[in-house]
């Protein structure tokens, strides 16, 4: 009854794949308002004071800039977690019938189950039972 | 280099090849019948002979469209002891175990509904649809249920019986005998057999590939593909459905699955039950039983009876029981 981790992982992916992009695209947009190059330079060229001397808006910048980074960084990883779990999910389904027919054979014993419906065709059979 | 290749090869030439299947085909007890060996032994020819007699002496014994059959001697005098052969007394005995065990859902007293219905001949079932009407001259439609408990006299001794009032028909029962019998005659007879006789089938060893016998479930509403595909070794199958022995009476639709308790046949919302058991006979018995329990009951008692059991309603719907669910390996939709 309790669900598949694997497949609790793949939704956690999918909710926060959209979120995460949002607020990547809504940085990008705020950042192509700003001059990217004098907040890289001054950043290239003195590392340590922009963060020590605290121009604020530089500072802002610059903690916006590695925000991006960051977010495109967790962008990429959960759109390569995302393919890894649909490539996993589609195996685990086709085990996963299997797996629920086992599930209805070790039932509580009292009551009946009827098994999942196959999309597929029959498999070969050597024999029929039919009317007697 | 040589020496390797004419080793292998030697080794190939003394390698016994594996035996082709054996089958021997016939109609017997208003079916078709297939006998299977797998990887036949020298015996196997014998064996399937034996087999094969085994269905023709029940058939002989115990079929009532012949009236010179030690069953139909029994019916035309119930009062009077009849000395019958093993096949007739085993069937006769068979069928009161049944009774008693089905807690009288099974009961063999219904050959007058059957013969009131205008079954007292074969009917061209599969030639189809077969309409009877009362002015073909069949004997009125009397309900004929008898709430009273069957007890037949038997003497095992002299394997003689007395049947008493009611006429009995040991059609299905008989058929799951010589299921039986057959099976013990094909024991060893190779690797694996397989016994198919319309709805009985018995299934012995691993199958042809050593993965089981796949057994499909025929489709009772008619379709060609079945309802379901089981996998089983070493076990006694049953079918008991309403697709063949159907027809009209006078414009009713009536089959030959009737329930003792109301003298007519079933109408409790099933279309086929599938029954596993290692005996056949019994296997036989219980899909016929719970097919007259009907759809409401029919869970609870095959839980009950842990009744390995496979049933399709009127809508389609197929359902298994717990016991039954590990040898389902495939399942067509329902209601399609």
């Amino acid at each position: 009854m309790t669900e598949h981790p694997g497949r609790r992982r793949l939704t956690a992916a999918v909710l926060l794949t959209p979120a995460a992009a949002a607020l990547l695209a809504g940085s990008l947009a705020w950042a192509s308002g700003n001059p990217p190059a004098v907040a890289l330079k001054q950043s290239a060229a003195t590392p340590a004071v922009t963060s020590s001397t605290g121009d604020g808006a530089d500072a802002e910048l610059q903690q916006r800039i590695r925000a991006v980074e960051q977010l495109r960084t967790q962008v990429a990883s959960l759109r390569a977690e995302l393919k890894k779990l649909e490539r996993a999910g589609g195996d685990s389904s086709s085990t996963g019938s299997s797996s629920n027919k086992s599930g209805a054979s070790s039932g509580s014993g009292t009551t009946a189950s009827k098994p999942k419906p196959a999309h597929t065709a029959a498999p070969p059979v050597h024999a029929n039972t039919g009317a007697s | 280099m040589s020496t390797r290749a004419a080793a292998g090869t030697t080794r190939q030439q003394t390698r016994r090849p594996i035996p082709a299947p054996l089958d021997l085909t016939f109609s017997a007890m208003a079916s078709h019948v297939t006998l299977r060996v797998i990887e036949p032994g020298p015996t196997a020819p014998r064996a399937l002979a034996a087999a094969r007699a085994v269905f023709e002496r029940v058939e002989a014994a115990c079929t009532r469209f012949n009236p010179d059959s030690a069953l139909m001697r029994a019916n035309g005098d119930g009062a009077a002891w009849h000395r019958v052969p093993e096949e007739c007394y085993l069937a006769v005995a068979e069928a009161a175990r049944a009774h008693l065990e089905t807690g009288g859902l099974f009961d063999p007293r219904v050959l007058d509904t059957l013969v009131a219905l205008g079954y007292d001949r074969t009917l061209p079932f599969r030639s189809g649809a077969v309409r009877l009407t009362s002015a073909d001259g069949r004997p009125d439609r009397r309900a004929t249920g008898s709430a009273a408990p069957w007890r037949p006299d038997l003497d095992p001794k002299t394997l003689a019986i007395r049947l008493g009032a009611n006429r009995i028909d040991l059609g299905g029962i008989g058929k799951g005998l010589a299921v039986r019998l057959a099976a013990r005659a094909l024991s060893g007879a190779g690797r694996a057999h397989l016994i198919e006789a319309g709805g009985d089938c018995y299934v012995d060893g691993d199958g042809p590939k050593g993965e089981g016998w796949q057994i499909g479930v025929e489709d009772p509403t008619g379709g060609s593909q079945p309802v379901a595909v089981l996998r089983i070794r070493d076990t006694g199958c049953a079918t008991s459905s309403v697709r063949v022995r159907s027809w009209q009476v006078d414009g009713e639709a009536v089959h030959h699955l009737i329930d003792p308790r109301t003298g007519r046949s079933a109408q409790g919302g099933l279309r086929s039950v599938t029954v596993l058991d290692r005996d056949p006979a019994f296997a036989e018995v219980w899909s016929k039983a719970l097919l007259i329990v009907g759809r409401e009951r029919i869970a609870a008692v095959a839980a009950s009876r842990e009744l390995a059991a496979l049933w399709v309603d009127d809508s389609r719907q197929v359902t298994a029981s717990t016991k039954m669910a590990p040898s389902v390996i495939w399942e067509a939709h329902d209601a399609e």
